[in-house]
C-alpha cells in the first residue's frame, strides 16, 4: 500500500495493519517515495529445509573436493 | 532456533550425505547470505563441464532465501574482521560477512569452520561434529 507521512501520522491502525498483512509499505511525501517498510524475509523452516535437502541435485564427491579446493584458494586470497 | 548456513556446511553435507532432515527440527528456520551466493558461483569447478553442470544444478535445487549484504552488514563484518585480526588471527571476508549477518539478524552459523567464527566471537555450529538429534519432517 501506499501512504503518505500524515497518513502514516493519522491513520497509524490502517497501516499497522497493512503491515501485519506482509504488504510492503511505500511511504511518500509530495507524491514522491521517499521510503518503504517490508515484511521481514522469511527462511525455509526446518521441515522446508529438510524437504528442500532430500530432493536436492546430488553432486559426486569428486566435484564437492574441486570446489572445497577452490573455495579454500579463494579464502588463501583474500 | 534460526541457522545461517555457510558454504562450507552446504558441500561438506553433500560429501557426507548428511541428513539435514535428522539433525533440524520442523519448527527451525533457515537461511543463507549473499556471500554463500557469491562463493558457490565463484567456486564452480573451471576444466570439467559435467562438474561445473554439477554443481550449479546443485546450488539452483536448494534455493534457500537470501538474508542481503547491507551496509550495516558490511560495517559489522569489518569491525569482526578487525576482532579477529587483533587477537592474530586472519578469517576471511566472506566468513566475516557470514558472522556480521548473523549477529545482526540473530541468526546461529551453520559451518564446519567454526574457528573462524570463534575468532570473532560468534557462535557456530558444526552439524556433521554432532549427533542426530530430531527430526525435521
Amino acid at each position: 500500500m501506499e501512504a503518505t507521512l500524515t497518513e502514516l501520522q493519522r491513520k497509524t491502525g490502517r497501516v499497522a495493519q497493512a503491515i501485519a498483512r506482509r504488504e510492503t509499505i511505500r511511504l511518500t511525501r509530495h507524491g514522491e517515495t521517499i521510503a518503504e517498510i517490508q515484511p521481514r524475509q522469511r527462511g525455509l523452516s526446518g521441515a522446508e529445509f529438510s524437504a528442500r535437502w532430500r530432493n536436492r541435485k546430488r553432486m559426486d564427491k569428486a566435484t564437492c573436493d574441486e570446489g572445497i579446493a577452490a573455495l579454500k584458494e579463494l579464502d588463501r586470497a583474500g | 532456533m534460526k541457522y545461517l548456513a555457510d558454504t562450507s556446511v552446504l558441500i561438506h553435507a553433500e560429501r557426507e550425505d548428511f541428513d539435514f532432515g535428522l539433525w533440524l527440527s520442523p519448527d527451525d528456520e533457515v537461511f543463507i547470505c549473499g556471500a554463500t551466493a557469491a562463493e558457490f558461483l565463484a567456486g564452480q569447478p573451471l576444466k570439467d563441464e559435467g562438474k561445473r553442470k554439477r554443481w550449479r544444478e546443485f546450488w539452483e535445487s536448494l534455493d534457500i532465501p537470501i538474508r542481503p549484504l547491507t551496509n550495516e552488514v558490511c560495517q559489522q563484518a569489518g569491525e569482526l574482521i578487525f576482532l579477529a585480526r587483533s587477537k592474530g588471527r586472519t578469517v576471511p571476508l566472506g566468513d566475516g560477512l557470514h558472522a556480521a549477518v548473523a549477529e545482526l539478524d540473530g541468526l546461529k552459523v551453520l559451518t564446519t569452520d567454526t574457528d573462524h567464527f570463534s575468532d570473532m566471537g560468534i557462535t557456530a555450529i558444526n552439524p556433521l561434529k554432532q549427533s542426530p538429534r530430531k527430526r525435521a519432517t
